[in-house]
């Protein structure tokens, strides 16, 4: 539980580092910020999935 | 004699010190552990915020700390300091993951780390040194030469946290055949 909050609070926080990203930095460091926050969610909702799914198999 | 005895006492006083760390302390290890980990956390998370929600300008993003202190904010050390912390957090406590799931993750966790701690290693020496990369007006570290400092910084600690946190996991939740190979060796494993 705690983690699917910690989960909630990363990819909001990266939601918005997109949207400002965007509007702020110029095209190659914009795309740069995108790849790296894209991974950062993805990690986010792997764990989340990969702990979910276990923890679904082991109930 | 008396100095090879100490050397031996030395080192058995620490072997001692990692086992105790790793078995009866293993779960108020961690506990301090996260907490260190989670503070940090804040501290990215609020300057996020300050950037992302309030539209602060970059170098006034401090997070709660360098709103008190900028100056701690401002020094390589600090960063430099933390990453090393981190690495030796995760060395020192691995041992007390027993099980392959949890040992793995718990090692992809270090790995990730002993990179990022180079990268701070690398902006700490530029910060002594007074020379910067490229001669970039900052200090900067090999991935900051494409992508900007906060944004990296994000996901450095997302890329080491997310590892770490399915580590623990699977230490609080061993899968069943985990227990049967190796039994965990401290009190962390939440009972069925």
């Amino acid at each position: 539980m705690a983690i699917s909050g910690f989960v909630a609070v990363l990819l909001t926080i990266v939601a918005l580092g997109w949207t400002w990203t965007a509007r702020h930095q110029p095209p190659p460091l914009r795309a740069a910020s995108h790849v790296v926050l894209t991974i950062a969610a993805l990690a986010g909702v792997f764990a989340l999935a990969k702990i979910w799914r276990d923890g679904a198999r082991a109930r | 004699m008396h100095t090879a005895t100490a050397a031996t006492h030395r080192a058995a006083t620490s072997t001692d010190f990692l086992e105790r760390l790793n078995t009866d302390h293993h779960e108020t290890a961690l506990r301090v552990f996260m907490v260190i980990v989670l503070g940090h956390w804040v501290e990215h998370l609020l300057q996020g915020l300050q950037i992302y929600v309030l539209g602060w300008p970059v170098p006034e993003a401090r997070g709660a700390l360098g709103l008190v202190f900028p100056w701690l904010i401002k020094s390589e050390s600090l960063h430099y300091g933390y990453a090393v912390v981190m690495l030796i957090g995760l060395w020192m406590l691995r041992s007390g993951f027993t099980g392959k799931v949890d040992r793995f993750w718990w090692m992809t966790a270090f790995w990730i780390q002993f990179f990022h701690h180079i990268e701070h290693g690398l902006l700490q020496t530029q910060a002594i040194l007074g020379h910067n990369l490229l001669g970039r007006p900052v200090p900067t570290s090999l991935v900051q030469l494409w992508v900007p400092r906060v944004e990296l910084h994000l996901f450095y600690n997302t890329i080491v946290f997310i590892p770490m946190v399915i580590a623990m996991y699977y230490h609080l939740f061993p899968p069943p055949e985990e227990n049967l190979e190796r039994a965990p060796r401290c009190s962390c494993a939440v009972a069925a």
